[in-house]
C-alpha cells in the first residue's frame, strides 16, 4: 500500500512537472508557423522578426521538453511493470507509434529550425517550421490517444491475464481520443496566445521594438478572443463525452450526489462525501440539465446510482474541475475585453491592461495541470478504466526508499533545470524581437 | 518452442532501432566524455559543442524507439528488465535529462559554464557505462523474478557485463573523436585524430576481451556465421579508423560506426533469440517465441515499423547532410 501511493506520487510528479513544457512548446510551435507564414506570405520582414524571437523562445523550452519527457517511458517499466506486460501490447504500441511518427518528424526538422536557417531557402525553412509543428501536434494526438484508451479502452480483448489487441485503430481512435485531443489542443494554444500577448505587452510597457509588438499584440488579442470561446465549446463537448461513457465521474465532477431532475450547476462549493451534499454551494438551478440534455427537467444520475467504492474521490476532482472552468472564463473575459480594446483603438495604450497581460501567463498553465489532475484521479480507482485496478499495476516489489530517492533527486534536477531556463528566458526576452537575423 | 517469422522480425527490428542508438548517440556520447579535452578555449569547445547540437535530440529518439518497441513487442521483457534494472536505469536516464539541458546552457552564458562542462562529461560516462552494463547483464543473466539488492548487484558486476561496460566506453569515445576529426576545425581535428590512435589500441583491447567472455558465456554462438561477421566489421572498422587519413573520402566515423555496428551484430547475435537471459538458477528466459506480442499486433506493427524505420533514415541522413560542413565555433544564432 505505501508502495502504491510513493510510485503514484512518482509518476504524478514526473508528469505533472513535464507537462509544462509541452503545454508550452505546443502553443509556440503553432504561434511561430503562424507569424513565419504571415511573414513569408505578405514579405514582411516584422513578421518574421516575431517568429525568430519566439523561436528563440521556444529552443530552450523544447530541450526541457524533451530531457524531462524521456523519462516518462521508463517509468512504466520501473514503476507499474504489472500494467505494462498487461497492456503493454496496446499501449506500449501507441506510443511505440508516437515515438516514430512524432518526435522524430520533430526532432529532424528542429535541427533546421534552430540551426540550419543560413543553409536552407525561406521556402524550405518555412516548410520545416511546419514538420515541427506538424510533429508537436501529432506527439499530442497519439499521447491523447494512449491516455484515452485508459479512460474509454476499447479494440481489445483478455486473454491468458492479459490484453490482446482486436482493433489497433479502434483502441487509437477510442470514443474519448477526439474529444480529449482538441481540448487539450486547444488548452495549449491558448498557452502559446497568452504567451504571445504578454511578451508584446512587455514591449509596448518598456517602449521596446514598438514597431514589432504592436501587431504582435493585435494579433494576439484577436486569438486570445477565439481560442478561449473556442475552448468553452470544446470543453463541454469533452465533458459530455465523460458524461456518455464515465458516469461516475461526470456525477463527482458536478457534484450529484442524488439523482434529480432539474439538476443545478454548482458555480463553487465543497463536496462533502461523508453527508453527501455540496457544502457552500453556489447554485443555478436546472442549468446542469439544461446543460446536459437542452431540457431543464432532464433526468441527472448522481453519485448513487454507482457502487461507492467505485466513486473518484468527489472533493479533489470537482474542486479541480471548477478552478480550471474559472481560469477558463477570465480568459474568455480577458479575450472579450482585449477584443473590445483593438475595436476602440486602444488595445496598445491601455497601460492597466498591458500590465495585466504578463499575469495571465500562469492561468492557462495551471488549467491545464487541474484539468488533467481532474481526469486522472477521476479514473480512480481504475488504471484502465473497468478493467484493470491501478492498486493491480504497479511494481511489487518495489523499494519505499528508492521511489523516495528518485523523487528527491527529481526535484534537485527540475530546480537546477528551472533555474538555468528562468536564466536563459530572461536574457531572449529582454533583448526583445528586433536581434540578430530575422 | 521456435519464433515464427514475425516474431524473428520483431526481434530485429528492435535490434535495429538499439544499434541505430548506439551508432548514432554513440559519438554525441564520446563527444561528451571528452568534452573538457577536446576544445582549449571556448571558441573552440564551442565548435565541438557545434557538431552535435543539431543532431543529438534526434539521435536520443531512436533510445526513445527503442524502449517504445521494447514495451509494444515483448511486453513482459520491458516490464521485467525495467522493474528489475530500476535503479541503474533511472540514474542513467537522469543522467541524460541533465546531459540535455547541459548542451543547451551551455553556450548560454547565464550559469557558469564550468559546471556544465562538468555535468555534460560525468553524465556522458555515466550514461554509457550504465547501458553497456545493463546490456551485458540481460545477455549474460537477469533474475526478473528475485529483486533484492545483493542479487542485481552481483548479476550487474558479473564478467559479461563489466567488459560490455568497458568495450561499450573505448568505442563510443572512439567514435567520438573520429566525429570530432571529421567534423570540427582543422586545429582540433589535429589533436582528435592523435587521440583516435592512442584510444584505438584500448578499443580493440576491451572489445577482443569482450567477444571472448561474450563466447564463453554464450557458446552456441560459435556457430552462427553473423557472429563471426560482426567480428570481422569491428575489428576492420577499429584498424581502418586508425590508419585512414583525415582526407580520405569516406569520413573517420564511418569506419568507428562500422565497429560499433559490428560489435552490435555480434551481440545481438549471440543473444537471439532471448530478450532476458535468465540466470541457469532461474528457470526460463524471455525469449522472442515466450515472450512477445500477439501475431495480430505483430502483424500490424511490423511493416508499418519497417516502412517508418527507412523513411526517418532518409530523414536523418537529409539533416546530417545539411549540417555537413566543418563547424566554425561561431554557430549558434538563433
Amino acid at each position: 500500500m505505501e508502495s502504491l501511493l510513493l510510485l503514484r506520487i512518482q509518476f504524478g510528479l514526473a508528469i505533472g512537472l513535464h507537462y509544462l513544457f509541452p503545454v508550452a512548446t505546443i502553443g509556440l510551435a503553432t504561434q511561430i508557423l503562424f507569424f513565419q507564414a504571415i511573414g513569408y506570405f505578405t514579405r514582411n520582414e516584422t513578421y518574421t522578426r516575431i517568429s525568430a524571437w519566439l523561436t528563440a523562445i521556444f529552443a530552450p523550452l523544447f530541450v526541457c521538453g524533451v530531457a524531462t519527457g524521456l523519462l516518462m517511458p521508463f517509468l512504466f517499466g520501473t514503476g507499474w511493470s504489472r500494467f505494462s506486460v498487461f497492456s503493454g501490447e496496446i499501449f506500449g504500441s501507441i506510443l511505440a507509434i508516437e515515438a516514430t511518427v512524432a518526435f522524430t518528424l520533430e526532432s529532424v526538422f528542429l535541427a533546421i529550425m534552430l540551426f540550419g536557417k543560413n543553409r536552407v531557402s525561406p521556402r524550405f525553412y518555412l516548410f520545416a517550421s511546419f514538420c515541427v509543428f506538424l510533429g508537436t501536434h501529432l506527439s499530442v494526438f497519439f499521447i491523447v490517444a494512449a491516455n484515452s484508451w485508459m479512460q474509454t479502452p476499447s479494440g481489445f480483448a483478455v486473454e491468458n491475464g492479459h490484453i490482446v489487441v482486436t482493433s489497433l485503430r479502434e483502441a487509437i481512435l477510442n470514443p474519448s481520443t477526439v474529444a480529449r485531443f482538441l481540448h487539450v489542443l486547444t488548452a495549449a494554444w491558448i498557452a502559446g496566445t497568452v504567451i504571445v500577448c504578454a511578451l508584446a505587452a512587455g514591449c509596448l510597457l518598456r517602449k521596446k521594438a514598438e514597431a514589432i509588438a504592436r501587431p504582435m499584440l493585435t494579433a494576439g488579442a484577436i486569438w486570445l478572443f477565439i481560442m478561449p470561446i473556442a475552448q468553452l465549446i470544446l470543453g463541454h463537448e469533452h465533458i459530455l463525452n465523460v458524461l456518455h461513457h464515465q458516469p461516475v465521474k461526470s456525477a463527482a465532477y458536478e457534484g450529484i450526489f442524488v439523482t434529480t431532475r432539474s439538476a443545478p450547476l454548482y458555480i463553487a462549493g465543497v463536496p462533502d462525501a461523508k453527508r453527501d451534499t455540496v457544502l457552500f454551494g453556489i447554485r443555478i438551478p436546472g442549468l446542469l440539465s439544461i446543460l446536459q440534455a437542452f431540457d431543464p427537467n432532464a433526468e441527472v444520475k448522481g453519485l448513487h446510482e454507482y457502487p461507492r467504492n467505485t466513486w473518484p474521490p468527489v472533493n479533489v476532482i470537482f474542486t479541480t474541475f471548477h478552478a480550471m472552468v474559472g481560469i477558463g472564463f477570465t480568459l474568455i473575459g480577458a479575450g472579450i475585453l482585449a477584443l473590445f480594446l483593438l475595436v476602440r483603438k486602444k488595445l496598445h495604450t491601455t497601460r492597466w491592461f498591458l500590465t495585466a497581460l504578463p499575469w495571465l501567463v500562469p492561468l492557462p498553465f495551471l488549467a491545464n495541470e487541474l484539468g488533467w489532475i481532474g481526469t486522472e484521479i477521476g479514473r480512480q480507482p481504475w488504471l484502465i478504466w473497468g478493467v484493470l485496478k491501478t492498486a493491480d499495476s504497479f511494481t511489487p516489489a518495489v523499494h519505499p526508499g528508492g521511489v523516495i530517492i528518485s523523487m528527491i533527486v527529481l526535484v534537485i534536477i527540475y530546480a537546477v533545470l528551472v533555474t538555468a531556463l528562468t536564466g536563459a528566458l530572461r536574457t531572449i526576452i529582454k533583448a526583445g524581437p528586433g536581434q540578430g537575423a530575422a | 518452442m521456435d519464433a515464427t517469422p514475425l516474431q524473428i522480425a520483431a526481434f530485429v527490428i528492435l535490434g535495429t532501432v538499439f544499434s541505430v542508438y548506439a551508432l548514432l548517440d554513440g559519438f554525441d556520447l564520446g563527444i561528451g566524455m571528452l568534452f573538457p579535452w577536446l576544445g582549449t578555449s571556448d571558441k573552440e569547445k564551442s565548435a565541438v559543442l557545434a557538431t552535435i547540437a543539431p543532431v543529438w535530440d534526434g539521435n536520443e529518439v531512436w533510445l526513445v524507439m527503442g524502449g517504445a518497441y521494447l514495451f509494444a513487442f515483448f511486453p513482459p521483457a520491458f516490464g521485467g528488465a525495467l522493474s528489475t534494472l530500476g535503479a541503474p536505469v533511472l540514474i542513467a536516464v537522469f543522467a541524460l535529462m541533465l546531459r540535455a539541458v547541459a548542451f543547451e546552457f551551455w553556450y548560454r552564458k547565464e550559469t557558469p559554464r564550468a559546471v556544465w562542462e562538468a555535468v555534460l562529461c560525468i553524465a556522458s560516462w555515466l550514461v554509457t557505462l550504465i547501458f553497456g552494463i545493463a546490456f551485458g547483464c540481460v545477455m549474460s543473466g537477469l533474475d526478473i523474478t528475485d529483486r533484492g539488492a545483493g542479487a542485481l548487484l552481483r548479476s550487474l558486476l558479473s564478467p559479461l557485463p563489466l567488459v560490455t561496460g568497458s568495450a561499450g566506453c573505448a568505442l563510443f569515445l572512439l567514435h567520438g573523436l573520429a566525429w570530432s576529426s571529421a567534423k570540427t576545425p582543422v586545429s582540433i581535428a589535429g589533436r582528435a585524430r592523435l587521440m583516435v590512435k592512442r584510444v584505438a589500441p584500448i578499443a580493440l583491447l576491451t572489445s577482443a576481451a569482450w567477444t571472448l567472455v561474450l563466447a564463453i558465456t554464450l557458446p552456441s554462438a560459435l556457430s552462427k556465421p553473423l557472429f563471426w561477421i560482426g567480428i570481422a566489421l569491428t575489428a576492420a572498422g577499429i584498424a581502418a579508423v586508425t590508419i585512414k587519413p583525415l582526407s580520405e573520402r569516406l569520413p573517420l566515423p564511418f569506419y568507428s560506426g562500422l565497429a560499433i555496428a559490428g560489435a552490435m551484430v555480434t551481440a545481438l547475435t549471440a543473444h537471439f533469440p532471448s530478450i532476458i537471459r535468465a540466470p541457469l538458477s532461474a528457470g526460463e528466459s524471455l525469449t522472442a517465441a515466450s515472450s512477445s506480442s500477439s501475431s495480430a499486433l505483430l502483424g500490424t506493427m511490423v511493416p508499418f515499423a519497417s516502412l517508418w524505420i527507412l523513411v526517418i533514415a532518409a530523414f536523418t541522413l537529409f539533416v546530417y547532410r545539411t549540417f555537413k560542413r566543418r563547424t566554425t565555433g561561431e554557430e549558434h544564432g538563433y
